[in-house]
């Protein structure tokens, strides 16, 4: 099973760089999955590629969980604020991942909702410590569940309750709460409290992902 | 949530945070948004009175939804905060002004410590303590010395002076614990507190760029302060007048060109520019000013006054627009909203409700719990177009622009009112210069005059309606309605008249009548002057026919003999005729011989 994580954030930063990076080096990056992926076909090797879509707010730890994902070698060890965009890839286990780390204003976002379409599954990752935010945190969910490429589907969404070894960090209960995710009735859910630092609480998570996407694509395929 | 006046479409805004129990009392100029620990993350700074012990202040520090309190000396009056330096990482300065004194803090440590500095004392006041001081210390009359102070503005008397005036009764242990028995620099100076303060840009209009700190005095000094070495760069004047500042906002740069507005509590708002050394009076408001801001990319006034109107003037003071609202506006704020590229104000009034303006056009409206006394619009934690609302109740309420918020703006409809091209009217004629000159000069005369006319025209008006009810030359009578017309036939010199006579009385015939012909026996003769008139019968009239002869005395009307045949209806038991008229003449014609009829 091929993931691809598509790593989307609303970043509100002063330097901000936009769109045009992207189809550059798009191309390429696609480009050679296809041969892969050919190479695959030709050895008649059963492999499917699933993507999941990584969101959250800015600074919420996205490029961190993702980070965690890697290989021990692989990793950088420090987390700078993403600028414009970054392609991760990386083989984890027996999955690949490719995680696409992109800037996205409120005006730009016409241009990461085409990857709604495409997704598998989504993991939402949230800063547990930023209280303020929260209300901020549960309109980009609503807008995200009411979009027409999401809301008809039986899509899994994992939320990661990130930075939970914060002092101020909100409980996952309590953040369920005021996302009010007990209305979310048509999808899968689950939500696990993470530190990205460690790594704790992220495997539980990825593998619940990784089960309900064999479900769906067990029962489809029956 | 969803608090919009607006029920046609949500809210604009997200309650990201509400506390009640805050308790709060940040003024209008007390409050701020930093990057108090230059990591990015914004704070919201606010200073108030300690209200735990008697005196002091303390400021508070918002880090997200944690509060974090300092203690301040004295009670705060303005409170802001700037980049002192480009060092990284970028730790700005928040300045507080108690008193006269201003307290600096970086990363909320005590970094510097400013005192704005003294003046020297005014010549009145010299005067009467020199008159006191003269028959040797402390040995004057105390009382008259306090009279003599108290004719002097309490803001510009010197600490003593101010001492002894509060309290008089103490003069002799003021005077003694100074051992003052001379007029010197070190012991009389004036200590003006500051009452409020703004930034303004050094030398780049960069977001982030180096500010100096200004601050204005009670007695109506603006010093212009060093960001690095907190020295006065530049010292000026409010205005020439009495001016008591109490709220100012700048725009421009300080090293380029600047403006500075400065509201004062005389109810005129001066301007104060570069290299002035004196600012002038450019707004003259009929109330107290409420609030104050200016709009960054046009340079427009717009002000608050407590008769709950919001006025709009251009730089140079000239009024654009004003509204009246609802309710008093309590306090302004600016709200640049940077990826729609526009700058929009918050008008809080007292009621809680928050409207938002795009010129003089309302566009949005949203509530809070209690009046609002102080609005700010900024960075606040993550998120950058956050909106924090201080009430007087000290309620804190933080709230996020929606980032899908889109305001309807109409730019036409939105252009401000004044005229760009100037109204079509005609070129001032000399003559109009020349009148106006006169009205400007003469004007009471003119009113006089007016009012004379006026008077003299209602009093002629006035006579004319009493004559015309008095002089019983009424052609009806209303008492015995009864109503008499007249026709006179024939060019002259013999002329046939013929009077009708109608009884206009429903039920009662008419009776006892006789009719007098009055003519000038010299001009005119008639067929018989006195006719009897018989009973004439309800609803109906009587002719009676008269023949007068011009007696052609004078057939160009040379002498202006008036031409007029009198008539009164009597009876016989009344001395008041029932009814008389007036019957004018036809001027006869000359050359016609024939007097035969018409
Ligand atoms: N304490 C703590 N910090 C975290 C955690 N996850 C991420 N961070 C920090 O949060 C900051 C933002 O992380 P980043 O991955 O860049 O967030 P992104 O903007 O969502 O990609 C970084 O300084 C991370 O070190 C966590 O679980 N606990
Ligand atoms: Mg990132």
């Amino acid at each position: 099973m091929v993931f691809v994580l598509v790593t989307i954030e609303t970043r509100l930063y002063r330097h901000e760089c936009y769109a045009c990076f992207w189809f550059t080096a798009n191309v390429p990056e696609f480009g050679t999955m296809g041969i892969f992926q050919k190479l695959v076909q030709f050895l008649g090797v059963r492999k499917r590629e699933v993507n999941v879509l990584v969101v959250g707010l800015n600074n919420s730890g996205k490029s961190t969980v993702v980070n965690r994902f890697k290989n021990q070698d692989e990793r950088v060890t420090e987390i700078v604020p993403t600028v414009g965009f970054a392609v991760e890839r990386f083989q984890n286990q027996n999955l690949a991942f490719t995680a696409f780390d992109m800037s996205g204003h409120g005006r730009y976002r016409d241009l990461w909702e085409h990857y709604y379409k495409d997704c598998n599954g989504i993991i939402f990752v949230i800063d547990s410590s930023d209280r303020l935010r929260l209300v901020v945190v549960k309109e980009e969910l609503d807008l995200l569940l009411q979009h027409p490429d999401i809301c008809n589907r039986r899509l899994p969404i994992l939320f990661f309750a990130n930075k939970m070894d914060c002092k101020e960090a909100l409980s996952s209960v309590k953040i369920a709460a005021a996302l009010g995710l007990d209305k979310i009735m048509d999808k899968p859910w689950h939500i696990s409290a993470s530190n990205a630092l460690t790594g704790e609480g992220l495997q539980e998570g990825v593998e619940w992902m990784t089960q309900q996407i064999r479900d769906i694509i067990l029962a489809k395929g029956s | 949530m969803s608090r919009s006046g607006d029920s046609t479409t949500s809210s604009r805004w997200l309650e990201a945070y509400c506390e009640r129990t805050a308790g709060l009392k940040a003024l209008r100029t007390t409050a701020a948004l930093a990057d108090v620990s230059g990591d990015g993350y914004g704070c919201f700074v606010a200073a108030d009175d300690n209200t735990e012990t008697a005196a002091g202040g303390r400021m508070r520090v918002y880090r997200g939804t944690t509060a974090n309190d300092i203690w301040l000396p004295d009670s705060p009056t303005a409170l802001i905060a700037f980049y002192t330096d480009r060092v990284e990482p970028r730790i700005p300065a928040i300045a507080v002004a108690c008193g006269s004194v201003l307290y600096i803090y970086k990363n909320n440590k005590p970094f510097f410590k400013f005192s704005v500095p003294s003046l020297p004392i005014t010549t009145k006041e010299t005067a009467s303590w020199q008159a006191f001081l003269q028959d040797g210390p402390a040995k004057g009359d105390e009382s008259t010395l306090v009279e003599a102070l108290s004719a002097v503005q309490y803001n510009l008397l010197s600490t003593i002076g101010q001492e002894v005036i509060s309290e008089p009764s103490k003069i002799d242990t003021v005077l003694k614990s100074r051992g003052i028995t001379e007029i010197t620099k070190e012991t009389f100076y004036c200590e003006s507190p500051i009452a409020c303060m703004t930034t303004l840009k050094k030398s780049t209009n960069d977001r982030y760029d180096v500010c100096c700190p200004v601050l204005a005095t009670e007695s109506g000094n603006i010093f212009i302060l060093d960001p690095v070495n907190f020295s006065v760069l530049y010292q000026a004047n409010v205005n020439r007048i009495k001016s008591t500042p109490f709220l100012i906002a700048g725009l421009g740069i300080f090293n380029v060109q600047y403006r500075m507005m400065i509201a004062c509590r005389e109810k005129h708002v001066s301007l104060l520019r570069k290299d002035w050394l004196e600012g002038k009076t450019v707004i003259q408001t009929m109330n107290a000013i409420s609030d104050l801001i200016i709009t960054p990319d046009d340079g427009l006034i717009v002000i608050g006054t407590i008769d709950k109107i919001l006025h709009c003037y251009t730089k140079k003071g000239h009024k654009l627009w004003a509204i009246k609202m609802a309710h008093l506006v309590t306090c302004l704020c600016l709200i640049p909203i940077r990826h729609l590229s526009i700058t929009l104000t918050a008008v809080g009034l007292k009621n809680g409700t928050i409207q938002i303006y795009h010129g003089r056009k309302c566009v949005d409206q949203t509530s809070v719990p209690g009046s609002p006394s102080v609005i700010r619009f900024g960075q606040l934690g993550q998120e950058e177009n956050a909106l924090i609302t201080v009430t007087t109740e000290g309620t804190v309420i933080f709230r996020i622009l929606k980032r899908t918020a889109e305001f309807q703006l109409n730019t036409t409809e939105n252009l401000p009112l004044y005229q760009s091209k100037p109204l079509p009217l005609p070129k001032r004629s000399a003559l109009f210069l020349e009148q106006s000159m006169r009205e400007q000069q003469t004007a009471l005369d003119m009113h006089q005059s007016f009012q004379q006319d006026l008077i003299k025209f209602r009093l002629d008006a006035a006579r004319e309606l009493i004559k015309t009810e008095f002089a019983g030359s009424n052609t009806a009578n209303l008492k015995e309605k009864i109503k008499i017309s007249a026709q006179v036939l024939g060019m002259g010199p013999k002329f046939e008249v013929i009077f009708n006579l109608d009884n206009m009385e429903e039920s009662k015939p008419i009776y006892g009548l006789k009719m007098v012909l009055h003519v000038n026996p010299k001009y005119y003769q008639c067929s018989s002057n006195l006719i009897s008139i018989p009973l004439i019968p309800p609803g109906s009239s009587h002719k009676v026919k008269v023949y007068v002869e011009d007696k052609m005395v004078d057939p160009e009307n040379n002498l202006n003999i008036p031409s007029v045949v009198r008539v009164f209806i009597i009876r016989e038991t009344t001395s008041e005729p029932v009814l008389a008229a007036l019957i004018n003449m036809p001027p006869m014609e000359a050359t016609l011989a024939d007097p035969g009829k018409a």
